[in-house]
Protein backbone atom coordinates (compact mmCIF):
# COMPACT_ATOMS: atom_id res chain seq x y z
CA UNK A 1 0.00 0.00 0.00
CA UNK A 2 1.76 3.08 -1.28
CA UNK A 3 1.68 6.35 0.87
CA UNK A 4 -1.43 8.31 -1.16
CA UNK A 5 -3.78 4.97 -0.86
CA UNK A 6 -3.21 4.82 2.70
CA UNK A 7 -3.41 8.49 3.04
CA UNK A 8 -7.45 8.01 0.88
CA UNK A 9 -8.08 4.92 2.95
CA UNK A 10 -7.70 6.81 6.15
CA UNK A 11 -9.92 9.47 4.73
CA UNK A 12 -12.78 7.01 4.03
CA UNK A 13 -12.57 5.40 6.80
CA UNK A 14 -16.17 6.40 8.11
CA UNK A 15 -17.62 7.25 4.02
CA UNK A 16 -21.32 7.29 5.58
CA UNK A 17 -21.10 9.32 8.63
CA UNK A 18 -23.53 12.52 8.66
CA UNK A 19 -23.44 13.54 12.14
CA UNK A 20 -25.99 15.45 13.73
CA UNK A 21 -27.79 18.31 11.71
CA UNK A 22 -26.77 20.88 13.94
CA UNK A 23 -23.83 19.99 16.04
CA UNK A 24 -24.11 23.19 17.93
CA UNK A 25 -26.78 22.26 20.79
CA UNK A 26 -24.57 19.03 21.54
CA UNK A 27 -21.61 21.38 22.08
CA UNK A 28 -23.20 23.91 24.10
CA UNK A 29 -25.47 21.21 26.30
CA UNK A 30 -21.38 19.43 26.98
CA UNK A 31 -20.19 22.99 27.82
CA UNK A 32 -22.98 23.50 30.13
CA UNK A 33 -22.71 20.31 31.86
CA UNK A 34 -19.15 20.71 32.24
CA UNK A 35 -19.29 24.21 34.04
CA UNK A 36 -21.99 22.47 36.61
CA UNK A 37 -19.89 19.79 37.28
CA UNK A 38 -17.04 22.27 38.01
CA UNK A 39 -19.19 24.44 40.37
CA UNK A 40 -20.14 21.17 42.00
CA UNK A 41 -16.88 20.12 42.54
CA UNK A 42 -15.98 23.93 43.79
CA UNK A 43 -19.03 24.00 46.12
CA UNK A 44 -18.43 20.52 47.85
CA UNK A 45 -14.39 21.41 47.97
CA UNK A 46 -15.34 25.22 49.81
CA UNK A 47 -17.78 23.03 52.04
CA UNK A 48 -15.73 20.61 53.08
CA UNK A 49 -12.91 23.32 53.68
CA UNK A 50 -15.53 25.36 55.90
CA UNK A 51 -15.92 22.16 57.32
CA UNK A 52 -12.99 20.94 58.38
CA UNK A 53 -11.99 24.63 59.64
CA UNK A 54 -15.27 24.00 61.72
CA UNK A 55 -14.75 21.08 63.12
CA UNK A 56 -10.65 21.90 63.54
CA UNK A 57 -11.11 25.68 64.89
CA UNK A 58 -13.25 24.78 68.18
CA UNK A 59 -10.36 22.16 68.87
CA UNK A 60 -7.73 24.73 67.95
CA UNK A 61 -9.30 27.37 70.37
CA UNK A 62 -10.22 25.55 73.50
CA UNK A 63 -8.86 26.63 76.38
CA UNK A 64 -6.66 24.78 77.93
CA UNK A 65 -6.61 24.42 81.45
CA UNK A 66 -9.36 26.36 81.50
CA UNK A 67 -7.80 29.87 81.35
CA UNK A 68 -8.37 32.30 77.73
CA UNK A 69 -9.48 31.52 74.44
CA UNK A 70 -12.93 31.22 73.11
CA UNK A 71 -15.35 28.91 75.56
CA UNK A 72 -15.85 25.22 74.23
CA UNK A 73 -19.50 24.78 73.53
CA UNK A 74 -21.66 22.98 76.56
CA UNK A 75 -21.42 19.28 76.28
CA UNK A 76 -24.36 17.84 74.84
CA UNK A 77 -25.21 20.79 73.30
CA UNK A 78 -26.22 20.77 69.27
CA UNK A 79 -23.89 21.42 66.95
CA UNK A 80 -24.81 24.39 65.12
CA UNK A 81 -25.08 24.82 60.96
CA UNK A 82 -21.87 24.46 59.03
CA UNK A 83 -21.55 27.08 56.74
CA UNK A 84 -21.26 26.22 52.99
CA UNK A 85 -19.18 28.39 50.42
CA UNK A 86 -21.88 28.35 47.87
CA UNK A 87 -24.46 28.61 50.66
CA UNK A 88 -25.79 25.46 49.64
CA UNK A 89 -24.04 22.05 50.44
CA UNK A 90 -22.87 20.21 46.78
CA UNK A 91 -26.19 21.16 45.23
CA UNK A 92 -24.95 21.94 41.62
CA UNK A 93 -25.30 24.37 39.53
CA UNK A 94 -28.34 24.96 37.79
CA UNK A 95 -29.65 23.69 34.33
CA UNK A 96 -30.29 26.49 31.86
CA UNK A 97 -33.86 27.73 33.10
CA UNK A 98 -36.59 25.89 31.49
CA UNK A 99 -39.53 28.24 30.25
CA UNK A 100 -42.89 25.90 30.05
CA UNK A 101 -45.24 26.33 26.68
CA UNK A 102 -47.82 23.18 26.98
CA UNK A 103 -47.71 20.11 29.24
CA UNK A 104 -50.21 17.54 29.57
CA UNK A 105 -50.81 13.77 29.58
CA UNK A 106 -51.17 11.41 26.91
CA UNK A 107 -51.72 7.68 26.95
CA UNK A 108 -51.64 8.14 31.02
CA UNK A 109 -48.22 9.81 30.64
CA UNK A 110 -47.11 13.00 31.20
CA UNK A 111 -45.55 15.21 28.38
CA UNK A 112 -44.37 18.51 28.43
CA UNK A 113 -42.52 21.11 25.97
CA UNK A 114 -40.64 24.45 27.30
CA UNK A 115 -37.73 27.09 25.97
CA UNK A 116 -34.32 26.91 26.71
CA UNK A 117 -31.68 28.89 25.66
CA UNK A 118 -28.37 26.65 25.85
CA UNK A 119 -25.88 28.63 23.74
CA UNK A 120 -24.60 29.97 20.58
CA UNK A 121 -26.57 28.68 17.68
CA UNK A 122 -28.64 27.20 20.40
CA UNK A 123 -30.62 29.78 21.39
CA UNK A 124 -34.33 29.49 20.41
CA UNK A 125 -34.77 25.79 21.57
CA UNK A 126 -38.12 23.76 22.49
CA UNK A 127 -37.17 21.12 24.99
CA UNK A 128 -39.17 18.21 26.10
CA UNK A 129 -38.43 15.83 28.64
CA UNK A 130 -41.21 13.58 30.09
CA UNK A 131 -42.60 10.05 30.06
CA UNK A 132 -43.34 10.01 26.38
CA UNK A 133 -39.70 10.55 25.06
CA UNK A 134 -35.99 11.34 25.45
CA UNK A 135 -34.97 14.75 26.22
CA UNK A 136 -34.85 16.31 23.15
CA UNK A 137 -33.80 19.68 21.44
CA UNK A 138 -35.01 21.58 18.77
CA UNK A 139 -33.84 24.80 18.15
CA UNK A 140 -35.47 27.19 15.71
CA UNK A 141 -32.26 30.04 14.96
CA UNK A 142 -32.29 29.96 11.50
CA UNK A 143 -35.78 31.95 12.19
CA UNK A 144 -36.17 35.73 12.10
CA UNK A 145 -38.14 37.36 14.16
CA UNK A 146 -41.64 38.45 12.56
CA UNK A 147 -40.92 36.17 10.04
CA UNK A 148 -43.42 33.47 9.43
CA UNK A 149 -43.97 30.59 12.07
CA UNK A 150 -41.38 27.83 11.90
CA UNK A 151 -41.89 24.20 13.56
CA UNK A 152 -41.10 20.54 13.77
CA UNK A 153 -42.84 17.71 13.26
CA UNK A 154 -41.84 14.66 15.52
CA UNK A 155 -43.28 11.30 15.27
CA UNK A 156 -42.24 9.61 18.66
CA UNK A 157 -42.37 6.26 19.64
CA UNK A 158 -39.38 5.69 21.90
CA UNK A 159 -40.96 4.92 25.35
CA UNK A 160 -43.47 2.33 23.33
CA UNK A 161 -46.40 4.75 22.65
CA UNK A 162 -46.67 6.23 18.90
CA UNK A 163 -47.02 10.04 19.36
CA UNK A 164 -46.21 13.14 17.56
CA UNK A 165 -44.89 16.15 18.92
CA UNK A 166 -45.72 19.63 17.30
CA UNK A 167 -43.14 22.37 18.69
CA UNK A 168 -42.38 25.87 16.79
CA UNK A 169 -41.85 29.87 16.80
CA UNK A 170 -44.05 32.27 15.86
CA UNK A 171 -43.70 36.22 15.35
CA UNK A 172 -44.54 38.36 18.42
CA UNK A 173 -47.50 39.23 17.36
CA UNK A 174 -49.02 35.97 17.46
CA UNK A 175 -51.20 34.70 20.18
CA UNK A 176 -52.58 31.49 18.76
CA UNK A 177 -51.64 29.00 16.10
CA UNK A 178 -54.14 27.16 14.14
CA UNK A 179 -52.66 23.66 13.23
CA UNK A 180 -54.09 21.64 10.20
CA UNK A 181 -53.48 17.99 10.33
CA UNK A 182 -54.64 15.26 8.36
CA UNK A 183 -57.31 13.60 9.32
CA UNK A 184 -58.64 15.47 12.63
CA UNK A 185 -60.07 18.74 13.17
CA UNK A 186 -57.85 21.97 13.06
CA UNK A 187 -56.20 22.54 16.68
CA UNK A 188 -55.66 25.95 18.37
CA UNK A 189 -52.97 26.24 20.20
CA UNK A 190 -51.40 29.19 22.53
CA UNK A 191 -48.67 30.63 21.65
CA UNK A 192 -46.82 31.60 24.31
CA UNK A 193 -43.85 34.63 25.26
CA UNK A 194 -40.64 33.32 27.60
CA UNK A 195 -37.98 34.43 28.81
CA UNK A 196 -35.91 32.68 26.15
CA UNK A 197 -36.84 35.47 23.43
CA UNK A 198 -39.24 38.17 23.91
CA UNK A 199 -39.60 38.60 20.07
CA UNK A 200 -40.98 35.14 19.71
CA UNK A 201 -44.29 33.02 20.52
CA UNK A 202 -43.33 29.50 21.00
CA UNK A 203 -45.77 26.65 20.73
CA UNK A 204 -45.83 23.31 21.30
CA UNK A 205 -48.61 20.10 21.49
CA UNK A 206 -48.45 16.41 21.57
CA UNK A 207 -50.59 14.14 19.78
CA UNK A 208 -51.41 10.43 19.37
CA UNK A 209 -50.57 8.37 16.98
CA UNK A 210 -48.36 9.24 14.11
CA UNK A 211 -50.16 12.53 12.85
CA UNK A 212 -49.32 14.54 9.30
CA UNK A 213 -49.53 18.14 9.76
CA UNK A 214 -50.41 20.36 7.20
CA UNK A 215 -50.08 23.46 7.95
CA UNK A 216 -49.33 25.90 10.81
CA UNK A 217 -51.12 29.59 10.34
CA UNK A 218 -50.05 31.97 12.62
CA UNK A 219 -53.60 34.79 14.19
CA UNK A 220 -53.45 37.54 16.21
CA UNK A 221 -55.53 38.55 18.93
CA UNK A 222 -58.27 38.83 17.09
CA UNK A 223 -58.35 35.99 15.74
CA UNK A 224 -57.22 36.95 12.17
CA UNK A 225 -54.49 35.45 10.45
CA UNK A 226 -51.28 36.72 10.16
CA UNK A 227 -49.57 35.44 6.99
CA UNK A 228 -50.18 32.17 4.98
CA UNK A 229 -50.32 29.35 6.16
CA UNK A 230 -47.02 27.59 6.63
CA UNK A 231 -47.21 24.27 5.22
CA UNK A 232 -45.16 21.25 7.28
CA UNK A 233 -41.97 21.15 5.04
CA UNK A 234 -41.65 17.44 5.84
CA UNK A 235 -39.69 18.00 8.68
CA UNK A 236 -39.04 15.09 11.26
CA UNK A 237 -35.79 15.45 13.08
CA UNK A 238 -33.51 13.95 11.35
CA UNK A 239 -34.29 14.88 8.44
CA UNK A 240 -33.09 18.52 8.12
CA UNK A 241 -35.19 21.28 7.16
CA UNK A 242 -33.16 24.96 6.81
CA UNK A 243 -34.38 26.75 9.72
CA UNK A 244 -35.07 24.13 12.45
CA UNK A 245 -31.67 21.91 14.33
CA UNK A 246 -32.77 19.00 16.16
CA UNK A 247 -30.38 17.35 19.02
CA UNK A 248 -31.04 15.10 21.74
CA UNK A 249 -29.49 15.99 24.58
CA UNK B 1 -20.06 37.05 29.22
CA UNK B 2 -19.76 37.18 25.49
CA UNK B 3 -21.24 39.07 22.82
CA UNK B 4 -23.46 37.21 19.59
CA UNK B 5 -20.28 37.59 17.32
CA UNK B 6 -18.45 35.71 19.13
CA UNK B 7 -20.76 33.21 20.02
CA UNK B 8 -21.65 32.70 15.74
CA UNK B 9 -18.47 32.76 15.33
CA UNK B 10 -17.76 29.55 17.37
CA UNK B 11 -21.11 27.88 16.48
CA UNK B 12 -19.96 28.25 12.48
CA UNK B 13 -16.50 27.34 13.11
CA UNK B 14 -18.21 24.11 15.03
CA UNK B 15 -20.63 23.82 12.16
CA UNK B 16 -17.90 23.88 9.82
CA UNK B 17 -15.51 21.38 11.21
CA UNK B 18 -17.25 18.31 13.51
CA UNK B 19 -17.49 16.14 10.49
CA UNK B 20 -13.88 16.42 9.62
CA UNK B 21 -13.29 16.60 13.58
CA UNK B 22 -15.20 13.22 14.55
CA UNK B 23 -13.69 11.36 11.52
CA UNK B 24 -10.12 12.40 12.54
CA UNK B 25 -11.28 11.36 16.45
CA UNK B 26 -12.74 8.36 14.62
CA UNK B 27 -9.67 6.68 13.31
CA UNK B 28 -8.03 7.08 16.91
CA UNK B 29 -10.89 5.76 18.58
CA UNK B 30 -12.49 3.60 15.77
CA UNK B 31 -16.21 3.90 17.14
CA UNK B 32 -18.72 6.28 16.18
CA UNK B 33 -20.21 6.99 19.07
CA UNK B 34 -16.51 8.23 21.29
CA UNK B 35 -15.57 9.76 18.56
CA UNK B 36 -18.68 11.74 18.63
CA UNK B 37 -17.98 12.32 22.50
CA UNK B 38 -14.46 13.27 22.17
CA UNK B 39 -14.89 15.91 19.58
CA UNK B 40 -18.07 17.00 21.36
CA UNK B 41 -15.98 17.58 24.99
CA UNK B 42 -12.62 18.81 22.74
CA UNK B 43 -15.06 21.82 21.23
CA UNK B 44 -16.44 22.49 24.45
CA UNK B 45 -13.09 22.87 26.02
CA UNK B 46 -11.77 25.25 22.65
CA UNK B 47 -15.42 27.42 23.69
CA UNK B 48 -13.44 27.97 27.03
CA UNK B 49 -10.27 29.29 24.94
CA UNK B 50 -12.34 30.72 22.34
CA UNK B 51 -11.58 34.39 23.06
CA UNK B 52 -7.59 33.26 23.01
CA UNK B 53 -7.44 31.26 19.71
CA UNK B 54 -10.16 32.27 17.37
CA UNK B 55 -8.08 34.43 15.91
CA UNK B 56 -4.69 32.05 15.88
CA UNK B 57 -5.34 28.18 15.21
CA UNK B 58 -8.29 27.08 16.66
CA UNK B 59 -8.35 23.40 14.44
CA UNK B 60 -5.13 23.07 15.98
CA UNK B 61 -6.47 23.28 19.18
CA UNK B 62 -9.11 20.90 19.29
CA UNK B 63 -7.05 18.77 17.10
CA UNK B 64 -4.16 18.30 20.18
CA UNK B 65 -7.30 18.07 22.75
CA UNK B 66 -9.08 15.53 20.86
CA UNK B 67 -5.05 13.44 20.56
CA UNK B 68 -4.77 14.02 24.35
CA UNK B 69 -8.67 12.92 24.83
CA UNK B 70 -8.36 9.58 22.70
CA UNK B 71 -4.64 8.73 24.41
CA UNK B 72 -5.70 9.42 27.95
CA UNK B 73 -8.93 7.41 27.07
CA UNK B 74 -6.98 4.57 26.22
CA UNK B 75 -4.79 3.76 29.07
CA UNK B 76 -7.97 4.03 31.21
CA UNK B 77 -8.68 0.48 32.19
CA UNK B 78 -12.05 1.17 32.22
CA UNK B 79 -13.09 2.60 29.18
CA UNK B 80 -16.97 2.29 29.51
CA UNK B 81 -20.19 0.76 28.12
CA UNK B 82 -18.85 -1.98 24.94
CA UNK B 83 -22.21 -2.13 22.99
CA UNK B 84 -22.62 -5.06 20.80
CA UNK B 85 -24.68 -6.28 18.70
CA UNK B 86 -24.28 -8.29 15.40
CA UNK B 87 -24.44 -6.75 12.03
CA UNK B 88 -26.42 -7.79 9.14
CA UNK B 89 -24.69 -9.02 6.22
CA UNK B 90 -24.25 -5.93 3.88
CA UNK B 91 -25.89 -6.91 0.26
CA UNK B 92 -22.96 -5.95 -1.60
CA UNK B 93 -21.76 -8.74 -3.98
CA UNK B 94 -18.21 -10.14 -3.84
CA UNK B 95 -15.44 -8.58 -6.10
CA UNK B 96 -17.78 -5.51 -6.35
CA UNK B 97 -15.86 -2.30 -6.39
CA UNK B 98 -17.99 -1.60 -3.03
CA UNK B 99 -17.12 -4.76 -1.61
CA UNK B 100 -13.46 -3.95 -2.15
CA UNK B 101 -13.63 -0.51 -0.59
CA UNK B 102 -15.37 -2.18 2.25
CA UNK B 103 -12.92 -4.62 2.57
CA UNK B 104 -10.38 -2.51 2.53
CA UNK B 105 -12.18 -0.46 5.57
CA UNK B 106 -12.67 -3.48 7.73
CA UNK B 107 -8.89 -4.29 7.28
CA UNK B 108 -7.83 -0.37 8.29
CA UNK B 109 -9.77 -0.41 10.91
CA UNK B 110 -8.40 -3.67 12.08
CA UNK B 111 -5.13 -2.59 11.54
CA UNK B 112 -5.35 0.77 13.37
CA UNK B 113 -6.94 -1.37 16.40
CA UNK B 114 -3.73 -3.40 16.01
CA UNK B 115 -1.53 -0.22 16.73
CA UNK B 116 -0.65 1.49 20.15
CA UNK B 117 -2.55 4.62 20.50
CA UNK B 118 0.51 6.72 20.07
CA UNK B 119 1.31 4.69 16.52
CA UNK B 120 -1.80 5.18 15.86
CA UNK B 121 -2.06 8.58 16.24
CA UNK B 122 1.26 9.17 14.49
CA UNK B 123 0.11 7.48 11.40
CA UNK B 124 -3.41 9.17 11.25
CA UNK B 125 -1.63 13.17 11.79
CA UNK B 126 0.87 12.38 9.03
CA UNK B 127 -1.48 10.57 6.76
CA UNK B 128 -4.69 11.34 7.16
CA UNK B 129 -4.45 15.41 8.26
CA UNK B 130 -0.70 15.14 6.78
CA UNK B 131 1.02 17.11 9.29
CA UNK B 132 4.86 17.39 9.44
CA UNK B 133 6.34 15.05 11.43
CA UNK B 134 7.38 18.51 13.75
CA UNK B 135 3.73 19.42 13.81
CA UNK B 136 3.37 15.51 14.82
CA UNK B 137 5.78 16.02 17.13
CA UNK B 138 4.33 19.00 18.75
CA UNK B 139 1.16 17.54 19.10
CA UNK B 140 1.90 14.57 20.99
CA UNK B 141 4.74 16.43 23.29
CA UNK B 142 7.38 13.65 21.47
CA UNK B 143 10.84 14.27 19.46
CA UNK B 144 10.88 14.18 15.66
CA UNK B 145 12.68 11.49 15.84
CA UNK B 146 10.26 9.50 17.70
CA UNK B 147 7.27 10.22 14.93
CA UNK B 148 9.71 9.02 12.46
CA UNK B 149 10.01 5.90 15.22
CA UNK B 150 6.35 5.34 15.56
CA UNK B 151 5.04 6.29 11.92
CA UNK B 152 8.27 3.69 10.63
CA UNK B 153 6.68 0.71 13.03
CA UNK B 154 2.82 1.79 12.51
CA UNK B 155 3.04 1.66 8.74
CA UNK B 156 4.83 -1.67 8.96
CA UNK B 157 2.77 -3.49 11.31
CA UNK B 158 -0.35 -2.24 8.92
CA UNK B 159 1.49 -3.48 5.70
CA UNK B 160 1.81 -6.91 7.73
CA UNK B 161 -1.66 -6.49 9.43
CA UNK B 162 -3.53 -9.04 6.26
CA UNK B 163 -4.27 -6.52 3.72
CA UNK B 164 -7.38 -7.65 1.26
CA UNK B 165 -5.30 -7.71 -1.91
CA UNK B 166 -2.45 -9.74 0.13
CA UNK B 167 -5.21 -12.31 0.99
CA UNK B 168 -6.90 -12.15 -2.51
CA UNK B 169 -3.80 -12.85 -3.91
CA UNK B 170 -3.17 -15.83 -1.90
CA UNK B 171 -6.47 -17.54 -2.26
CA UNK B 172 -5.93 -17.08 -6.02
CA UNK B 173 -2.48 -18.87 -5.89
CA UNK B 174 -2.69 -22.25 -6.95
Amino acid sequence: MTDDSLREALRDLIPDYSGPVDPVPRVFATVRRRRSRQRTLLAVAGSGLVAVLALALPALLVPRGGSGGVPAAAPGAPPGPVPSASGALGSPAPEPPVYPIASGTLAGAYWAVGTVSLGPGARLCAVSDDDLSRSEVVCFDGWKAGAAPAFAVQPLADRGVAVTRVAGIASAATVHVLVRRAGGEPLTLTAKQTATEPDARFFAVVLPGTVAVRSVTALDAAGETLGQPVPDPGISCPPPQPDVACATR
Amino acid sequence: MRDRATEDGFAEFTRARWGRLVRLAYSLTLDVGRAEDLVQESLAKLWGKWPQVRDGAPEAYVRQTIVNGAISASRRRWKGEEPYWDLPELPVPRGSPEAEAVDQRDWLRRGLADLSVLQRAVVVLRYAEDLSEKQVAEILGISAGSVKTHAFRGLARLRTSGHPDRATAEEVRP
